[in-house]
């Protein structure tokens, strides 16, 4: 594919958008600012087509340059939660039981304002992981840090979750009780 | 408890090997509280894989509003030739400038490198012997390697990848203890009144100058101090992994002190960092770098010992509580 045409471009901006995009919507929790950095990614890529050089292949580059730009983000703001996306984007609208959405609800939006109060990098580390399913080595790879810091990420992220969440271990529980009573009384009723 | 981390989040991110998965298992049996312990941190795990999910995306709008965003962008690109050109001129002019400068002032025999506080230096010597010069040291050396030896002059700290020669050994010399070489690499470091050689390939004589009898042989591994006050020649195994790390940027800490740790950085990136509080420097610290800025790494020990640090213009200082005698 040759990505100094125009066409060839966009061929590749297809082939790659949705996959680039849903990188930087996991790590980042806001669809308007996924976009924002993908468009930004595919910007630069257009204005360095002609002298680019890429050892590897145009998606791990692609990849790596979602995933700084993401990280740039994260740090310029830090304090930023994006609230709108933490009530409409769980898993929540499945359930029929009122009860059972409430839970999920609660859960759902303190998860997701805790992992976005860790810090930056540990917070890439911890979404690329959990949402993209990427092994340590991958993580390590694509950041240009060790696998040892990736693990010492990741640890740190769960032990800052457990932390947070020990006023709610109580309802994790209860909601692992309720989810098979659920399920209990649904195989009954069969 | 904490310990045991390392080894939960192996588990759960399913890289777990044979041996570590025995010792979590063990761990786990030991007693209730612990077992309670992992199946929180599970169901925690569990709980976030669901959040998040794939997102529909509609490509078509976001490559018409790609198009528009990158057009608006061209037309200020234009704009861009008049100054750059200008800043190419100066660019030619400033290089030019300092090639006849540089030619003007390598023409003696002997050359010598010196390095400033901020940067090391890489160099190819006539004999295509490769040196790296670390920080605030000096190396002189001849055009050509014309008498029986090859010999170099060192200040401060390098690290040297001598080709082999065995007409013509490879000598330095740095404060009173000269190195001879036929082949081989090695990095040798002289202080003031201190002189410090170890070895990575083949082998190494570290003599004294004004006695040559007087003289150690190392082989890999193996560390020669020269202490001046003392005249003596001592040899020992190098017990530090970090010892090339000015130069590859490979720094590796297995269950450390954080005093030492400090002390490697602080070394390494040319910084003074401090501890402020001394109950912290028995905080033990497992990670590796690689070729990371300092900053990355300072972050990265606030995360593991829950510690903060503070850059001042001249130093850096670690604030926390210790970390008691668990270790």
């Amino acid at each position: 594919m040759n990505i100094k045409t125009e066409p060839g471009f966009q061929q590749v901006y297809f082939q790659y958008y949705a996959a680039l995009f849903n990188t930087a919507y996991k790590i980042l929790n806001n669809r308007q600012v996924a976009e924002d950095v993908v468009q930004e990614v595919f910007l630069k890529l257009w204005e360095i087509r002609h002298k680019l050089r890429i050892s590897s292949s145009l998606r791990s580059y692609l990849t790596r340059a979602v995933l700084n730009t993401s990280l740039n983000h994260l740090k310029k703001n830090k304090r930023l939660v994006h609230l709108e996306d933490v009530s409409q984007n769980n898993s929540a609208q499945n359930s029929d039981d009122p009860e059972l959405r409430v839970t999920y609800n609660e859960i759902d939006n303190k998860l997701n304002q805790i992992i976005s109060t860790l810090p930056p990098k540990c917070q890439l580390v911890f979404t690329l992981s959990r949402f993209e399913g990427m092994s340590n080595q991958e993580i390590a790879d694509h950041m240009g840090i060790t696998k040892k810091t990736v693990e010492n990420q990741l640890n740190k992220a769960l032990s800052k979750l457990r932390e947070h969440l020990r006023p709610y271990t109580k309802l994790l529980t209860d909601l692992a009780i309720l989810i098979l009573s659920t399920l209990f009384s649904y195989i009954a009723w069969v | 408890m904490d310990s045991k981390n390392h080894l939960i989040g192996k588990f759960l991110k399913d890289e777990i090997s044979q041996p570590e998965r025995e010792e979590l298992d063990t761990w786990l049996s030991e007693n209730e509280g612990n077992r309670v312990e992992f199946d929180l941190l599970k169901k925690i795990w569990d709980r976030t894989g669901r959040l998040r999910k794939d997102q529909t995306v509609e490509v078509n709008e976001a490559w018409s509003r790609f198009v528009e965003m990158r057009d608006q962008k061209r037309s200020r690109v234009i704009l861009m030739p008049g100054w750059a050109w200008r800043v190419a001129a100066m660019l030619v002019i400033g290089i030019s400038l300092s090639y006849l400068a540089w030619e003007q002032w390598r023409r003696p025999d002997m050359i010598h490198i010196v390095t400033r506080a901020h940067k090391q230096s890489e160099i190819s010597l006539p004999d295509g012997t490769r040196v790296w010069l670390n920080r605030n040291s000096k190396l002189t050396y001849p055009e050509a390697f014309t008498g029986s030896d090859r010999e170099v002059q060192l200040e401060g700290e390098a690290f040297f990848e001598v080709i082999r020669n065995e007409a013509q050994p490879f000598v330095i010399t740095a404060s009173d203890v000269a190195v001879r070489v036929l082949g081989t690499s090695f990095n040798v470091k002289s202080e003031i009144g201190l002189a410090e050689v170890v070895v990575a390939t083949g082998q190494v004589a570290l003599y004294e100058l004004e006695n040559e009898k007087q003289q150690v042989i190392l082989n890999p591994s193996d560390k020669g101090i020269f202490i001046e006050k003392s005249g003596k020649l001592i040899k020992k195994q190098n017990t530090d992994p970090n010892f090339l790390a000015w130069k590859t940027g490979k720094l590796v800490f297995e269950n450390m002190a954080l005093g030492d740790v400090v002390n490697t950085i602080s070394t390494v990136y040319d910084k003074q960092i401090e501890l402020g509080n001394t109950d912290l420097s028995t905080c033990r610290i497992n990670t590796a770098f690689d070729s990371q800025p300092l900053e990355e790494i300072l972050e990265e020990i606030s995360l593991l010992l829950d510690v903060t640090y503070n850059a001042y213009p001249n130093k850096i200082v670690i604030n926390g509580k210790g970390c008691g005698d668990e270790d």
